[in-house]
């Protein structure tokens, strides 16, 4: 899966640790989410997108699709 | 790592040396008899273990779905493969390897007995632990 938590996190001028804070969730989560090392579970890919305020499939999307 | 998590691993330790510092007090000091000796120290370490699967409970719970995940992964890959890695140094230790090595360690059929029991007590109950964990998460997700 590719994702956009990146320019997202950037837009705001979040580190990191501040996106992890808000997710609650451990920063190196964030980090293996945004270089696309882990998939996060539908629960915290619903939480990431009500954080953002986009929809699930505005911030991820599948390489194959 | 969090300093709250360091002092979870810190009371965890402390609890576990406590425990068998205690135990090797009432060994050498108490001077108790061979039942009382056997019996004593099968509830220290009934109390030793039920310890540390409670922070092991605490510890998992703690995690995000990330730490799971890589627990998961280093459970099951890294205990799959450590408990294959140990079939072929059973099977040379059973068959008397280490005194072939070195002839000064005792080899014969009843130490032979007590390894098999070491190491089938070891393997055995982690291959049922894997088992029952297995089926409890089967039951709860059929």
């Amino acid at each position: 899966m590719e994702n956009r938590l990146k320019v997202l996190r950037a837009e705001r001028g979040w580190s990191q640790a501040d996106l992890a804070a808000r997710l609650e969730v451990s920063r190196q989560s964030v980090n293996a989410i945004e270089t696309g090392k882990y998939d996060p579970s539908l629960p915290l890919a619903f939480r990431i997108a009500r954080l953002f305020g986009q929809p699930i499939e505005a911030i991820f999307s599948d390489r194959a699709g | 790592m969090t300093l709250r998590r360091l002092s979870q691993y810190g009371v965890a330790i402390l609890g576990l040396v406590a425990l068998l510092t205690a135990s090797m007090l009432w060994l050498r000091q108490g001077d108790p008899g061979p039942s009382q000796r056997i019996l004593g120290m099968t509830l220290v370490s009934l109390l030793a273990a039920t310890w540390a699967v409670m922070f092991a409970v605490r510890l998992f719970r703690r995690q995000d779905e990330f730490g799971r995940a890589g627990s998961r992964f280093a459970w099951y890959w890294g205990g799959a493969f450590g408990l294959l890695a140990t079939l072929p140094a059973y099977v040379f230790i059973g068959m008397g390897g280490l005194h072939w090595l070195n002839p000064q360690i005792p080899a014969g059929p009843e130490l032979f007995r007590a390894f098999q029991l070491g190491y089938g007590l070891a393997v055995g109950g982690l291959a049922a632990g894997m088992m029952v964990a297995g089926g409890i998460w089967w039951l709860r997700h059929r």
